[in-house]
């Protein structure tokens, strides 16, 4: 997947400002063939500007941006070779369906025919073949959204890029087409760059995931390795649910601001520490627990709230930390606020925040 | 609700109701008089007046002149408001409203004092004459006024904002992405202008054409005062039957021809719309 020859995109050193406004400082990214990559991001960390940048609807002050080898930093956005499904699905509402599909092979002067049938069987891989004769304007919100991707992917594009194309749909349409586009991207081995600010989502769908905070990405990898060894509180804090400790390192100890002192899988100098809630063990009974293999803390239950699977508890820790818990919520094992319990976490579940660059 | 509006209900009440006032005024103030003058026309001593118009040679000579000058406007207007319409979208704030007061101002003076002005900037000595001979691209002042061409540059100025408005209403609601979808998939700027931007553009584009047409074939005082006697059209002669000859019957004459070719473009104009523009008609 990291193969040098196989980078599909190639991002160098892009820089963009707007006014005084650094929107984008220095990003590096490489994408490679029929990878799934997600640019995930609150509104102005900068992801929509690269977006745009490598669509080539905007032209960075500096950088290049290659696509499949070929310097693309000056081409327009015609003459790239990407299938883009906007945010607003950006359907044409004088076209019909087929005719909104057909387009882009038009544009590349594939005969009306052949464009018809090409078209057809984009429709049907997005299950929306019987309403090529439909304007946009009749069909529902998902079903734009299939158009679109289906407009998107005719013309075998290089690069798939997809903006919060999710955003406007309810929950439950949102996780059917997370997958239905997960599983065509990867039947059809598409390389293709998303963009959301759900988390969930990006965790889901990705294959990796750059996280982008204040014109850079703050961490690249795997979702795994961005959930359980995020580089920072801000990458902690925007995926996932944490609990963030700031104290001192010792060795393979971390002696918390409290005086909380827990035990570590691993030696560390970092003056932060990270423990997801789901983490962490509740129980009524208390049972003597060797510190090498478990932190263990008299905790009090502060208040509690049932999201059905499971249930968040605050609890405070006998040294004063506040700390958030996620426990399977089993009928008969919810434990009443003011409950004094022991808290168990194992010095595994105890992740040190190395990049201390970032905030 | 009370009164007599217990008994109209529903949107197509209201909107009776709504457009009364307007529709009365038109009604005693437009449609009286205009049937009048039919009328008169149609009287056994002057129905003759038809034959003579269509018959004479001239008379569909100043006919087809008049239509041949407000086609002439039209496709300038067009030209100049299409691409000035998308730019006015692009504007925010404060340099839109500047646009919009220049645009508008030429509606707010009276047309008598536009022409004026053409007159002045297009004479002899005028400024546009004095700038051409000081840039040595002319040794002798340029015939500019009493001319078509004077006729020309006068309408297109004060029909511009029949254009531009119209235009403008339909190419402020075009999303922008959709502008960018269509260069991202492969169109380019001929492309997307022909099979994006006018089609979805076109409701403004009819309406601002056949505004134009149909007021550029009424205009009178441009003609009057910047043509000199040598554009002759339909709304001269009406003035010379009616002012002149106080021979009403034949000013009605060719105000009714004129009518009707109004109404004949009009019907073309609705045909036409019908046939460019697809998929709305679903809704």
């Amino acid at each position: 997947m990291t193969n040098e020859n196989q980078a599909v995109l190639d991002v160098q050193k892009i820089r963009k400002t707007y006014g005084r406004v650094e929107a984008l400082r220095e990003i590096d990214l490489r994408v490679a063939a029929g990878e799934f990559l997600t640019l995930l991001g609150a509104s102005g960390s900068g992801k929509t500007t690269l977006l745009r940048i490598i669509a080539g609807f905007e032209t960075p002050d500096s950088g290049r941006v290659s696509i499949r080898g070929a310097d693309m930093t000056w081409a327009s956005a015609a003459e790239r070779q990407i299938g883009m499904v906007f945010q607003n699905y950006a359907l044409f509402p004088h076209l019909t369906v087929l005719e909104n599909v057909m387009f882009p092979l038009e544009m590349r002067r594939i005969t009306r025919r052949a464009a018809a049938d090409r078209a057809r069987a984009a429709l049907d891989s997005v299950h929306l073949g019987v309403f090529g004769d439909r304007y946009p304007r009749q069909l529902s919100g998902g079903q734009q959204q299939r158009v679109a991707l289906a407009r998107a992917i005719v013309f075998e594009p290089s690069l798939l890029l997809l903006d919060e194309p999710f955003s406007a749909l309810d929950r439950r349409l949102r996780e059917s087409m997370q997958q239905e586009v997960k599983q065509l991207q990867s039947s059809l081995g598409l390389t293709t760059i998303f963009i959301t600010h759900d988390q969930e989502e990006a965790l889901v769908m990705s294959d990796r995931i750059a996280v982008m905070g204040g014109g850079a990405i703050r961490q690249i990898g795997t979702p795994a390795e961005i959930y359980y060894h995020p580089n920072s509180i801000s990458v902690a804090t925007f995926v996932g649910e944490s609990n963030i400790f700031e104290g001192v390192p010792k060795g393979r100890s971390f002696y918390a601001a409290s005086g909380a002192h827990f035990s570590l899988a691993a030696p560390t100098d970092c003056n932060r520490m990270l423990i997801r809630p789901e983490a962490i063990t509740l129980s009524r009974a208390s049972v003597p627990a060797d510190p090498r293999e478990a932190n263990v803390f008299a905790a009090q239950v502060l208040d509690r709230s049932f999201v059905g699977g499971f249930t968040v508890y605050r609890v405070r820790l006998a040294q004063g930390d506040e700390v958030s818990v996620r426990a399977i919520a089993r009928e008969g094992a919810i434990f009443q606020p003011g409950e004094t319990l022991q808290l168990t976490v194992a010095p595994a579940d105890c992740r040190p925040l190395t990049d201390r660059s970032a905030a | 609700m009370t009164g007599a509006l217990v008994h109209l209900r529903g949107p197509r009440a209201t909107g009776m109701l709504l457009t009364a006032p307007a529709a009365m005024l038109l009604l005693v103030l437009f449609f009286y008089p205009l049937a009048t003058l039919f009328l008169t026309t149609l009287h056994p001593d002057n129905i003759e007046n038809y034959a003579r118009v269509v018959s004479s040679g001239t008379y569909m000579q100043v006919y087809l002149n008049t239509l041949r000058l407000a086609v002439i406007v039209t496709v300038i207007d067009l030209v100049i408001a299409y691409p000035l319409a998308f730019y006015m979208c692009r504007l925010t704030g404060g340099s839109r409203m500047v646009a919009f007061f220049l645009l508008l101002i030429p509606l707010w003076t009276s047309q008598l004092v536009r022409t004026y002005a053409w007159m002045v900037l297009l004479g002899r000595n005028g400024p546009i004459n004095s700038a051409l001979m000081a840039l040595g691209l002319t040794d002798t002042p340029l015939r500019l006024s009493n001319s078509e061409f004077a006729v020309v540059i006068g309408m297109v100025h004060i029909l511009l904002p029949y254009m531009v408005l119209p235009i403008y209403s339909s190419a402020s609601k075009i999303d922008r992405s959709l502008l960018e979808a269509s260069r991202g998939l492969g169109a380019g700027a001929f492309s997307t202008l022909t099979r994006v931007l006018i089609p979805l553009t076109i409701h403004g584009v009819l309406a601002g054409v056949s505004l134009v047409l149909v007021l550029s074939l009424g205009v009178f005082i441009m003609p009057a005062l910047l043509g000199g006697g040598r554009v002759p059209v339909i709304p001269l002669l009406i003035e010379q039957q009616a002012g002149s000859f106080l021979n009403w019957a034949m000013a009605g004459t060719f105000c009714v021809i004129l009518l009707a070719m109004v109404l004949v473009i009009f019907w073309l104009i609705k045909l036409s719309t019908r046939l460019l523009v697809r998929g709305r008609v679903h809704a």
